[in-house]
């Protein structure tokens, strides 16, 4: 039972090194944004609507942050990237217009790219030069755990390990008292 | 005299052993998940406290002050409750039937781990055809046809588990042969190990991507899920069904200790561990799930889940995912996945034979080697059932009957009752705290007479409507940013010849090809499938409403999509009486109510059946 201390520490260390990982990428993202001036639309919600090809104007020649919900992974270390590599294929060198229709009208990019993207934010970095797209993949927003859950996990650990080690203190309580 | 423990360590290891069981890795966490996350620990908590440690108390106190089994101990209180015990150790019996098949098939996932490129696949997809296909082979190609086994249609045996489940036996009959002390020493080595395993699943689940957010799953606090009773519910009856309670292990255990031992702490110590194991487990399966989520893509909530599915399908394809971190990782971290269920699973599976092997000495004066040789050729015998290729049907149908509905919440209202209302149970409560460490006040007088036997009514009460019930299921989604639900199928389904009609494209396609195979007429056309279904419209089962439900799915909510917004669906999924939904009625009556009306009339025949002389006062 000497491990259990050690136990009970490593457990939030490594969930802080996670949650931490996930803060520093969030924050990485935050200050290329901040680089290059503009703020961009937290959703791809607000995107959709900026892109819509009936009443939205397309972006002039500037670099605008589009962050897309999708459900992807594009950490280096897992998933394949092909959703983001089809969009590339349909959009790069297309006018915004265009790009986007063809974003849209590719059956395989909008199951894969829009319809699919519900359920993490990826980032993708667009710019336009000449009235020509170009689209960078940045990364994802990796989630970190809600305050909620930590505090559940605190709970849970205090209530749980807390009461194995309450039991344990009062082994040999009654050979004492003898 | 009474075989005895090396000491109270082994004591305590060993009951954690039996209580310590797969349902700690694979029913805990999700039921955790669905029952409000974070908030579950609360009403948890409370069920162990007011349930699960009165009960473990109870049974340990039979044990120590009465220095018998189940069945001796009854008997010693009244002898016409002898058959109570004996009942008891036959749901054991029977559960370890089966339990012992599942471990087979856990042999079989850890002798394919032994490889570089899993064979299950990183998908889930793979994973449940490997599972079902190439393992339990439950489906066939025949003769270019797949062929599902029912129930009926038994097709031969899974060899791979079946010498896997023989395998087990060998080993339970090894550990317990020799007497307890024995198990002392196996309990050493197989319960400390699989918390070892958890936690280096944990600590490599910890460090992939995506943990974080499969942790939030698992823990973020829903409260308002504390205030329906469904919640509280799932909160009892998880700590009654892995406790071990019910099952006579825990008297057994008990009476190999003195009756100067403590009985109060040693519940205390066992049942809390049992928890903070589930706990500690949780961890392990949602990090490595949330890391699977993102890496194939897909949600949390698709890969969740519980039970084999999540032992023998997500699971692995989730280990087997971590090849594109590092090929030799798939195989290794598999390898300590298995040998943790392996090892969770054994020490349940030889204390159930130890309990019924305890009362056979007492009631017969047998010897240990006997009784284990007997008992493990007729659990092996019965397994053999289990492993054939249709037996994941029967596997289905009795661990729901006999382990989640009638066995074991009977057994333990009856516990509760005979000792609580029948014998004096203060006095039972002086003679613990004579002996105890911890001592027990009159709330615990309450709660063995009055909660738990409410509890255990209101759980009996409950299945029982949810079997009776017909079987429903609805598919569909809620938009979490307007709160409106869509339903696209139920089952079954209001009308299944319309329903076939009104599918288009390929869905249609795959549906009538399934229900070809159905009415055996690969020729069947549209208005003959139609016809079959007007004749007979559970031919639309569960698996195809699933099918059309998931065609049907929308990725825009119809609602808000007309304000131009892109929103969020979730998948939405109810169901009652989800076990034995498609299970003909000579099955369920085959698998489960015949095993739940033969266990008591077994118990009976063997009260009724003359033991040893003063077999009672013999200790």
């Amino acid at each position: 039972m000497r491990w259990l201390p050690f136990l009970c520490l490593l457990l939030p260390v490594l969930l802080f090194a996670q949650q931490e990982r996930c803060r520093n990428f969030v924050e990485a993202i935050n200050s290329l944004r901040k680089k290059e001036g503009k703020l961009p639309p937290l959703h791809w919600d607000d995107a959709l609507a900026l892109w819509s090809p009936k009443d939205a104007k397309a972006p002039s020649d500037r670099a605008v942050w589009y962050v897309i919900k999708e459900e992807r992974s594009l950490s280096g270390l897992v998933g394949d990237r092909s959703a983001v590599r089809g969009a590339l294929i349909c959009a790069q060198g297309k006018t915004a217009e265009a790009a986007f229709s063809a974003l849209m009208s590719s059956s395989e990019v909008r199951k894969r790219v829009l319809l699919e993207a519900k359920y993490r934010w990826r980032y993708i970095h667009i710019s336009f030069k000449d009235g020509v797209l170009k689209m960078r993949l940045v990364g994802v927003q990796a989630v970190g755990m809600s305050a909620g859950a930590w505090v559940m996990l605190f709970v849970g650990a205090l209530l749980l390990f807390g009461g194995v080690a309450s039991s344990l203190a009062v082994v040999g309580r009654k050979r004492n008292d003898a | 005299m009474r075989d005895r423990w090396g000491s109270r360590t082994s004591f305590i290891m060993a009951a954690i052993g039996s209580a310590v069981g797969l349902g700690n890795l694979w029913r805990f966490p999700y039921v955790c998940y669905a029952n409000g996350g974070g908030a579950f620990l609360i009403p948890y908590f409370i069920a162990l406290m007011t349930a699960g440690i009165p009960l473990m108390i109870l049974e340990y106190g039979l044990g120590i002050r009465m220095q018998g089994s189940a069945p001796k101990s009854l008997a010693k209180l009244n002898r016409r409750w002898e058959f109570v015990g004996w009942w008891a150790l036959v749901i054991g019996m029977m559960i370890s039937m089966y339990y012992v098949v599942i471990m087979g098939v856990s042999c079989v996932y850890l002798v394919e781990s032994f490889s570089t490129k899993l064979p299950w696949g990183t998908t889930a997809e793979t994973a449940k055809e490997f599972f079902f296909k190439d393992v339990l082979q439950v489906v066939e190609e025949v003769g270019g046809r797949k062929v599902v086994h029912g129930p009926f249609n038994l097709g031969g045996m899974a060899w791979g588990v079946l010498i896997g489940a023989l395998v087990v036996w060998a080993f339970i009959f090894l550990i317990i042969f020799k007497g307890v002390k024995q198990v002392g020493k196996v309990v050493m080595v197989t319960v400390p190990l699989p918390w070892l395993m958890i936690l280096v699943l944990m600590v490599r689940g910890f460090t992939l991507p995506g943990a974080a957010e499969g942790l939030n799953f698992y823990l973020a606090p829903n409260w308002a899920k504390l205030l329906e009773p469904s919640t509280w519910m799932a909160a009892y009856g998880q700590i009654f069904f892995s406790l071990s309670l019910g099952f006579g292990i825990m008297i057994a255990y008990a009476s190999y200790m003195s009756r100067t031992s403590d009985v109060t702490n040693n519940a205390f110590i066992t049942s809390f561990a049992n928890c903070a194991t589930s706990y500690l487990a949780g961890f392990a399966v949602f990090s490595i799930l949330g890391y699977f989520a993102v890496a194939a893509n897909l949600p949390v909530e698709r890969v969740v889940g519980g039970g084999p599915g999540l032992a023998f399908v997500v699971y692995p394809a989730a280990l087997a995912k971590l090849g594109d971190v590092a090929s030799w990782m798939a195989p290794l971290f598999s390898v300590v996945f298995f040998v943790a269920l392996l090892t969770l699973g054994i020490d349940s599976a030889f204390s159930i034979v130890e309990a019924f092997a305890s009362g056979i000495q007492d009631k017969f004066g047998w010897s240990k080697t006997k009784t284990a040789a007997v008992l493990c050729t007729i659990g092996a015998a019965g397994s053999v059932w289990f492993a054939t290729k249709a037996g994941i049907n029967w596997l289905d149908i009795t661990d729901h009957w006999v382990s989640e509905s009638y066995g074991l919440v009977i057994i333990g209202l009856l516990e509760c009752l005979l000792v609580g209302w029948f014998y004096k149970l203060s006095k039972l409560r002086e003679e613990i705290n004579s002996v105890s460490e911890v001592r027990l006040g009159r709330w615990w007088d309450v709660f063995v007479k009055f909660l738990t036997p409410a509890i255990l009514i209101v759980i009996l009460i409950q299945v029982t409507l949810e079997n009776v019930a017909p079987p429903q299921a609805q598919f569909g989604q809620s938009c979490p940013h307007c709160g409106r639900t869509y339903i696209y199928a139920t089952y079954p389904p209001d009308d299944a010849a319309k329903l076939f009609l009104s599918l288009k494209g390929d869905v249609k396609d795959e549906v009538a090809a399934a229900l070809r195979r159905k009415i055996n007429n690969p020729n069947a056309s549209d208005a003959e499938i139609v016809s079959a279904l007007k004749r007979n419209p559970r031919l639309f089962d569960l698996s195809l409403v699933r099918k059309v439900a998931d065609s049907s799915m929308k990725e825009f909510c119809p609602h808000c999509k007309a304000r131009g917004h892109l929103v969020r669906l979730q998948r939405y999924e109810s169901y009652r009486n989800r076990k034995c939904i498609d299970y003909p009625p000579l099955a369920v009556f085959l698998g489960g109510w015949l095993w739940v009306i033969a266990a008591p009339l077994i118990g009976l025949l063997l009260a009724k059946m003359s033991g040893r002389k003063d077999w009672l006062e013999a200790s």
